[in-house]
């Protein structure tokens, strides 16, 4: 029987969201191989994450140290391989975000392991399961196997849907595991850590994101204004960012943010596959564009023709008006 | 008369005017060299045209004082001979020019024209004047110097006056006379003096006038003045077409060569002389398309940079003109960078290439490769450009356009209309060459269909490239990376020879530009035409029959600067909107003089950052012409994106339409049997 | 202080990139390829350090034989010097982090740049696993705190900030919600993010200088590296397509649709 590592993310004490995708796309694993899943949480003051993730029915190894305090590959990644070690896992699944995607390859380093980062979805059963991943900006969708005897994967976490802990389900053993990192040793210094500062919600979990293009011709007002109207945040394209008038982390893309708000607003976005591969996760893609024939409009479940800077502003206000009646 | 006297003079008035000529002109060696004697006839036509006629001062907009210059201009013709005339009396009473004889027939008349020109040279100076000092229009520099030149001209008439006048009191000839207009009404007005006291005045008048010409000599080379002397030289030494429009190809591959102009010694000697022909007169900038939407850009201060920098650099150039081997290397490396101070970047960024300021400078100053030349310095040695110049640059290298988007993609825009391939083997006439706009630009694409329908209608020969065409190069090139460009202009000769290609069919003006103007000096010669020119021909051939394009509705053509201006093509887009019923309500700045929309020169891909946009200001002048609704026609993809956002950006998407020649043609194909459709449908 | 930057020649996505029938790997035909755009910031990051500190810049890349024209680029933009590891045939990003780790014991820079991800794969590993073969610190996704418009990008200075003693070497780096700091003992491995920098755009006198840099060829076999791949790739599918095309006349419309319909606002 093999074991599946869920290599958790925790802040503070608090499991992070991602993770929960990521035990979704684990616990499919362990059913296609006919394993059973296995997380490490790993940090210092992380025994609420490791209890929350446990509540879900899983075994949580808890590696709790001072060293552990900030995230560090550095750091991180032998404690991983020590979870590996001792749990004789055959797979480690993170979710593929910021933190998972800087320490998973360090950590499949030090376990020959390969390692198949972004996937999107799995097919087939046994050890030979498959993992598709975008390739070429996602132009292209590639199914690999890994061969080593220790694989590691990456979840996109907008592929998966958060697990959700059933009721009454019998909460999984939490186990302590010794840290042998010694912090003197570490010849990485964590430094400082500057939040973005923004009332808006983070692009990756907003429920609403309203992005701008090149149409915007760099006058983001009437994005932001909607966006701020649902409490949403603001995407732009690569085109914008580009061209300098969108900050970098406002980037929705392949390269850039992937995100699956449940409502995406594209203003002024002809669509290049680049972009919409960060977007196409969305439940509902409205398209404003003065172009009738931009490509956003193949992928937008609701299509305006028209210029952003009337339809955006007049949405707005219907928007308002309707909570105002209400 | 004293011969002494003459001769002492002219040697002090001589003497000094020698050295600073010698002074202005010895820089000049040490700039780069350039053949500008060939081709004497054509030189020599356009000295008649351009020089003694004077054409490019006969403008509607500047009618007043272009005559007047043109008085002034003809006043220093015939004045030239009475001072050579006068310094000879100076050493013979008896001196006349041969032929000239006061006796003689041809003498008298030469007398009497020279009194009218003398009057009307007065008149003409005294215009000047009231302009320089009272009336002060926008365009002209006022100085000092502009003053003192007036003045010296309004003494050299009045002592010639006074001189002639004088001598006929002496003579007793008192009253008036035709046969010496000036003289005689000078006497009159010297009737009250002694026979002593008016041949006092009259010999004063004489030295005081010698010595003013030898004065005026003197001041000529010292400043903008210097115009008076370079000035036939200069339309004689003038590039002949196409100009502006062809630029210089570099040579990348020698060692030692030299990628535009980083230094005073890098302009070419012709460069040099341009800046002293320059007198500022300023019709380069009345509708630079830069300079009139707050962009710091004039040729004419470009001219008076360049020459103060001249004056400033001349003796290391003197030294630089003498030097040879490293030597040469190090004084020319010594010398600063005319980007750092002379020319500002702004400004030669700023430049639309529209070739306006070539079109106007009636001395035929040649402003636009300079500024491309600044460039290429830029671009090619010290690699600092906008960033968006650099994309587009990265863009043409990987995908053969600017948009970057894929080569593998160019025929989409075709998809499912079975249109043939060069490839295919199969003869055709014409190339159709689609464009990077026509092929990528959602909105040029209806144009490239467009194109297709009124070939097929008309039972055209064609064939395109398909992912086989790629870019000109004309932006690359005229945003200063010659290497780029000639690596996209070596790819092109390569495909059209591959192909035979002998006929260009091309519906972007900077297309044609490239392939008629500048594919030659590589190798490739073919004939190039326009879309709205093969419109033309077809419709004169019988072979294209239309109904009415645009119904009812009003309708302005924009002249795309690299169609009408550089290339002269401005009849056949009117005369196939005529073909599809279009009555063409003009533009006040049309034709050769039309406005840029502010795309050329590469400028299309960069941002507008400084002043106002160049667009809007066009878009404005086209909705005022036509009453504030209609469609304006262009027939180019730049032209056409430009006033589109123009027209967006002022709020006028409801009123005005801005649409192709090919595809009011197009529907007007159509409408020859099912009747009026409405525009751009 | 000497660099070890990769040059990975790419397809541009920009490409129409269609995968063959079989989905054995896509049509090559007709693409055109260019310098992994990461690993050309990665490249400009390297000349900025080298022109702050001095030292060497050493660009390397794997591949056949073309990807000497994404190494000239390279040495065109300022790198000293080149060196292409000869690989044909599948290579998994094990593979090159094991190869890169032979030619980092050949070269003992004091600095391994890499580009966060390639644009062909988008695999967003190699740089780690380097690291983590190496045993030395890592950073990924380097950025800076400073707007890419203001004066310090004017002057080209680098983003990656060494020590006076040049021992270690401080990153500013993207995370989700922020920028991270941290501060790495030198020798380490950095991988770069889009907003580092502007990368320079080669002069002419550089493109002709780089014909004559040194370019050498080592092949992958002389490296004595196993390198049959851990991660196969089995089969390429053209990407789902997401169902829609359907268009509102208006925002009354829309507003409709999005209220009552979609119940998303």
């Amino acid at each position: 029987m093999s074991t599946v590592l869920l290599v958790a993310e925790q802040a503070q004490g608090a499991l992070r969201r991602s993770t929960l995708s990521a035990l979704t796309a684990a616990r499919e694993l362990a059913r296609r191989t006919g394993g059973a899943v296995t997380a490490l949480v790993a940090g210092h003051g992380a025994r609420g994450a490791a209890d929350e993730l446990a509540a879900h029915g899983v075994d949580v190894l808890l590696a709790d140290a001072p060293v552990l305090e900030r995230y560090l590959a550095e750091s991180y990644a032998p404690v991983v391989a020590d979870a590996v070690a001792a749990t004789g896992a055959a797979w480690v699944v993170v979710a593929a975000t910021a933190c998972g995607k800087d320490l998973l390859p360090r950590a499949a380093a030090a376990l020959g392991a390969g390692v198949a980062t972004d996937v999107l979805s799995l097919a087939g059963d046994g050890p030979e399961v498959l993992l598709r991943r975008p390739m070429w900006a996602g132009n292209v969708l590639a199914e690999v196997e890994i061969t080593s005897a220790v694989k590691a994967i990456s979840v996109r976490p907008t592929e998966f849907a958060p697990a959700v802990a059933a009721a009454g389900v019998a909460p999984g053993t939490v186990t302590a595991r010794p840290v042998a990192v010694a912090a003197a040793a570490l010849r990485t210094r964590f430094v400082e850590l500057q939040v973005a500062k923004s009332d808006r919600p983070d692009l990756a979990d907003a429920r609403v994101v309203v992005a701008g293009g090149r149409g915007t011709k760099g006058d983001f007002k009437a994005i932001e204004a909607l966006a701020d109207e649902l409490g949403g945040a603001v995407g732009a394209s690569r085109a914008a960012v580009d061209a300098g008038w969108a900050p970098n982390d406002w980037q929705v893309g392949q390269t850039g943010k992937v995100v699956a708000p449940d409502l995406y607003v594209a203003a002024g976005i002809s669509g290049a596959i680049q972009h919409v591969a960060g977007m196409k996760g969305a439940k509902v893609i409205v398209a404003i564009n003065k172009d009738p024939e931009a490509p956003i409009f193949q992928v937008a479940d609701y299509g305006l023709v028209g210029d952003l800077f009337q339809a955006l502003p007049e949405l707005q206000a219907r928007i308002r008006a309707a909570r105002e009646a209400r | 008369m004293s011969p002494l006297a003459t001769a002492l003079l002219l040697a002090a008035g001589l003497a000094p005017f020698a050295w600073n000529l010698a002074r202005r002109l010895r820089p000049l060696r040490a700039l780069r060299a350039e053949q500008r004697l060939d081709r004497p006839l054509a030189r020599l036509s356009g000295l008649l045209r351009f020089g003694l006629a004077q054409r490019r001062l006969f403008d509607r907009e500047e009618l007043v004082p272009g005559l007047l210059h043109v008085l002034v201009f003809g006043a220093f013709l015939v004045l030239a001979l009475r001072t050579v005339t006068l310094f000879g009396l100076g050493f013979s009473e008896a001196f006349a020019l041969p032929g000239l004889a006061p006796s003689s027939p041809a003498g008298r008349a030469y007398l009497v024209a020279k009194d009218v020109v003398v009057l009307a040279a007065l008149a003409g100076a005294l215009g000047f004047l009231w302009r320089r000092l009272v009336t002060k229009p926008a365009r002209l520099t006022l100085s000092v110097e502009g003053t003192l030149v007036l003045g010296f001209i309004v003494a050299l008439m009045l002592t010639e006056l006074a001189f002639d006048g004088a001598a006929r009191l002496r003579a007793g000839e008192v009253g008036w006379s035709a046969a010496a207009p000036g003289g005689s009404l000078a006497a009159l007005a010297m009737s009250g003096l002694s026979l002593a006291a008016a041949g006092l005045l009259g010999a004063a008048a004489f030295w005081l006038h010698l010595a003013v010409v030898l004065a005026f000599l003197n001041v000529l080379p010292l400043g903008k003045h210097f115009h008076v002397l370079t000035a036939l030289p200069n339309v004689y030494l003038r590039a002949l077409p196409p100009g502006a429009s062809a630029l210089r190809p570099l040579d990348l591959e020698r060692e030692d060569a030299v990628f535009g102009t980083r230094s005073v010694a890098d302009l070419s000697w012709k460069e040099g002389l341009d800046a002293y022909a320059c007198t500022e007169c300023g019709r380069c900038q009345t509708h630079c398309p830069a300079h009139t939407t707050g962009k710091p850009l004039s040729a004419k201060e470009v001219n008076r940079a360049v020459r103060a920098h001249l004056r400033e650099q001349e003796r290391p150039l003197v030294a630089l003109a003498a030097a040879g081997g490293p030597a040469r290397a190090e004084l020319q490396a010594a010398l600063p960078a005319l980007a750092d101070g002379v020319v500002q970047p702004d400004t030669f960024w700023s430049c639309t290439t529209c070739g306006w300021c070539e079109t106007a400078c009636p001395v035929l100053i040649e402003n636009v490769p300079r500024l491309v030349d600044l460039r290429r310095q830029a671009v090619l040695v010290d690699a600092v450009m906008p960033d968006e110049a650099g994309r587009i640059f990265r863009n043409l290298e990987t995908q053969g356009n600017p948009w970057g988007i894929g080569s593998n993609k160019r025929t989409e825009w075709c998809e499912g209309l079975d249109v043939p391939r060069a490839a295919s083997g199969e003869p055709f006439e014409w190339l159709f060459f689609v464009g990077c706009a026509g092929a990528f630009d959602e909105r040029q694409k209806k144009v490239s269909r467009a194109i297709v329908r009124i070939l097929r209608e008309a039972g055209v020969s064609f064939a395109i490239l398909g992912d086989e065409e790629t870019c000109t190069g004309d932006a690359a090139r005229r945003l200063g990376n010659e290497y780029l460009f000639q690596q996209q202009a070596r790819a092109s000769v390569e495909t059209f020879g591959r192909y035979g290609v002998r006929k260009i069919l091309v519906q972007c003006p900077h297309c044609l530009n490239t392939l008629r103007n500048e594919l030659p000096a590589f190798g490739g010669r073919y004939e190039v035409v326009h879309h709205a020119e093969l419109v033309d021909r077809l419709v004169a051939e019988g072979r294209l029959t239309l109904g009415d394009g645009l119904g009812q509705v009003r309708a302005t053509y924009h002249d795309p600067c690299y169609l009408a201006r550089h290339n002269g093509v401005a009849e056949a887009p009117r005369r196939a909107l005529a073909a599809a019923g279009v009555q063409v309500t003009e533009l006040p700045r049309s034709g050769r003089t039309g406005f840029c929309c502010g795309a050329g020169g590469g400028r299309m891909w960069l941002e507008e950052k400084l002043g106002t946009r160049v667009n809007r200001s066009r878009v404005d002048e086209a909705a005022a012409a036509l009453g504030g609704a209609g469609v304006i026609a262009a027939a180019c993809p730049f032209c056409i994106t430009m006033l589109k956002d123009g027209v967006a950006e002022t709020g006028r998407e409801e009123a005005i339409h801005v649409l192709d020649v090919a595809e009011i043609v197009a529907t007007a194909m159509r409408t020859r049997t099912a009747g009026t459709q409405t525009p751009g449908a | 202080m000497k660099i070890l930057v990769t040059a990975k020649r790419v397809e541009d996505p920009e490409s129409r990139i269609l995968v063959k029938p079989d989905g054995s790997g896509i049509v090559t035909d007709g693409v055109n390829y260019k310098l992994n755009p990461f690993d050309e910031i990665a490249v400009e990051e390297a000349l900025r350090l080298k022109e702050a500190h001095g030292g060497e810049v050493v660009v390397v890349s794997i591949g056949s034989e073309r990807a000497a024209t994404e190494l000239r680029g390279a040495l065109a933009m300022g790198a000293d010097r080149a060196v292409l590891v000869r690989h044909d045939g599948p290579l998994d990003p094990g593979g090159a982090a094991a190869l890169l780790e032979q030619v980092a014991a050949r070269e003992a820079p004091d600095l391994v740049l890499l580009g966060k991800q390639a644009v062909d794969d988008d695999q967003n590993q190699t740089g780690q696993l380097l690291a983590g073969r190496l045993g030395w610190p890592q950073a990924t996704c380097a950025s800076k705190k400073e707007s890419l418009e203001g004066e310090a990008e004017q002057a080209r200075r680098p983003g990656l900030l060494r020590s006076a003693d040049g021992a270690r070497l401080t990153v500013a780096r993207e995370i989700d919600g922020g920028l991270e700091t941290l501060e790495l003992a030198l020798p380490a491995v950095v991988t770069v993010d889009l907003r580092l920098n502007k990368p320079r755009f080669a002069s002419l006198p550089g493109i002709m200088k780089a014909k004559k840099k040194e370019l050498k060829e080592l092949p992958a076999a002389s490296l004595g590296v196993e390198l049959t791949p851990r991660v196969v790739v089995r089969r390429l599918l053209p990407p789902p397509v997401r169902k829609g095309g359907a268009k509102v006349a208006d925002v009354a419309e829309l507003f409709e649709k999005l209220h009552q319909q979609a119940k998303v606002i």
